[in-house]
């Protein structure tokens, strides 16, 4: 068989005519006239363009969503489903964006602190505080509570003054919350449950920050006691050098001198 | 063909191809449809697909090889549309029955006419496998990479086309013996 195959080489005898080739070369340029090259630019250029256009397009439309949810995220209430948005994201970059020195965290969560008592007042105001609202506010309170009291414990070390004057803005606003929510209304004995447990929770609140203003105040104190205590060893320190020196200056003078003692500062008590 | 060449470039290029290539294009479709003025269009129809297909930014990197398929695509669409068309229309576009194998002397050879008729009781593929390898004793590599297959799966399927015809040649040599 492959003989008889062999046969077919015969048709490679067949080509096109001078004049055949003289149309296909017409035809050729012909159509090389009638479509030129398409100049384009390269396809990595292209494809780098195309891919920030892209990541650019999603991230403005990222940055627009998330625009969108923190703003409709700032009004909400304890049960309200964007309200984890506002207290685990808003409020985070908000603390972020104050500074991360306890002078400057602790007055920011203490407004926060502040802010959740009075979302609980407003949840009264509304009749909507039933227990499980109660729930979602005591356990952001807790949370709010631990950071607040970890800032104000590094700076009542740094500035006393500034801690004391953070707690005593607490205890005036609990306590008008405190009196608010004893007048807010309640409906049903679901909403008289949400009010009592709201009450213990400022309740425990107030008893918090009178416990750490107790604690400043005993730690200033006892910063005082060790100030006064330190007082007579540095002024029999004086009086001792004083000596010496007066009686190495004058070694031959037999004179009797009165020694150089200059009396310690003491800072009074506060009352 | 590379992807930075310029436009001029690829004008001379693809006028290389077409002097390079236009005989054996020609071939291939002269043997599969029979017509000099039928084979002459579709081998004008296969430079100017190439032609669009560098004109649009693509690049070529086995000349023969996308001739050749491109080829064997437009002889395809060619039987496709003859199928459909009437006997009129296809004489307009050029056809001629009455030419048919009576245009070049090989035609005329008996002997070849016999092998060459029992070709055509192949399948399309099979006939342009048959002329690829016997006519224009292209490698078995090369049939493989027109066909998009392998050079393995290229050998059996001559194997077996081949085996067919002797087996059609035999049964055919019987009867002329009966």
């Amino acid at each position: 068989m492959d003989n008889n195959l062999s046969k077919l080489k015969a048709y490679k005898k067949i080509s096109l005519t001078e004049e055949e080739r003289g149309l296909m070369r017409a035809h050729a340029a012909r159509i090389i006239m009638s479509t030129p090259v398409l100049v384009t630019q390269s396809f990595f250029k292209r494809g780098v363009q195309h891919g920030l256009r892209i990541a650019l397009s999603s991230m403005l439309f990222v940055v627009f969503i998330f625009g969108f949810v923190a703003t409709a995220a700032n009004n909400t209430l304890p049960g309200d489903p964007l309200y984890g948005f506002k207290r685990n994201i808003n409020e985070r970059v908000a603390a972020a964006i104050v500074g991360t020195s306890p002078a400057a965290q602790t007055p920011y969560l203490a407004n926060r602190f502040i802010a959740r008592f009075n979302e609980v007042k407003t949840l009264a105001d509304s009749n909507s505080l039933t227990p499980a609202n109660q729930e979602i506010a005591a356990k952001a309170i807790t949370s709010q509570a631990a950071d607040l009291s970890a800032n104000l414990t590094t700076l009542s070390d740094q500035s006393p003054s500034s801690a004391l004057a953070v707690t005593a803005t607490l205890e005036q606003a609990l306590k008008a919350n405190k009196i608010a929510l004893e007048n807010a209304p309640a409906a049903t004995p679901a909403q008289a449950d949400g009010k009592a447990a709201a009450l213990n929770t400022v309740n425990s609140a107030l008893q918090t920050v009178s416990n750490q203003q107790v604690q400043i105040l005993s730690k200033e104190i006892d910063d005082i006691s060790t100030a006064v205590s330190n007082v007579p060893t540095t002024a029999s320190a004086d009086t001792t050098v004083s000596t010496s020196d007066s009686t190495s200056q004058t070694p031959d003078s037999g004179a009797t001198q009165t020694p150089n003692v200059t009396p310690a500062k003491v800072t009074p008590l506060a009352p | 063909m590379h992807g930075n060449e310029s436009s001029k470039d690829k004008e001379q290029h693809f006028f290389d191809m077409v002097e390079a290539y236009q005989d054996a294009i020609f071939r291939f479709i002269y043997f599969r449809v029979n017509n000099r003025a039928v084979a002459l269009d579709i081998t004008q129809d296969t430079f100017t697909k190439t032609w669009l297909y560098l004109a649009g930014g693509k690049t070529i990197d086995y000349p023969e090889a996308f001739l050749y398929r491109t080829a064997r695509n437009a002889v395809i669409d060619y039987f496709k549309k003859s199928k459909s068309a009437s006997l009129d229309t296809l004489m307009e576009a050029g056809f001629d029955p009455g030419s048919t194998k009576t245009v070049d002397d090989v035609f005329r050879d008996d002997d070849i006419e016999t092998v060459r008729a029992l070709v055509e009781t192949l399948d399309e593929e099979s006939q342009q496998i048959i002329f690829m390898r016997y006519t224009e004793e292209k490698p078995i590599e090369q049939i493989a990479d027109i066909f998009g297959t392998t050079i393995n799966a290229m050998t059996v399927r001559i194997h077996r086309i081949v085996k067919k015809l002797r087996s059609r040649f035999d049964e055919k040599e019987n009867n002329n013996g009966q």
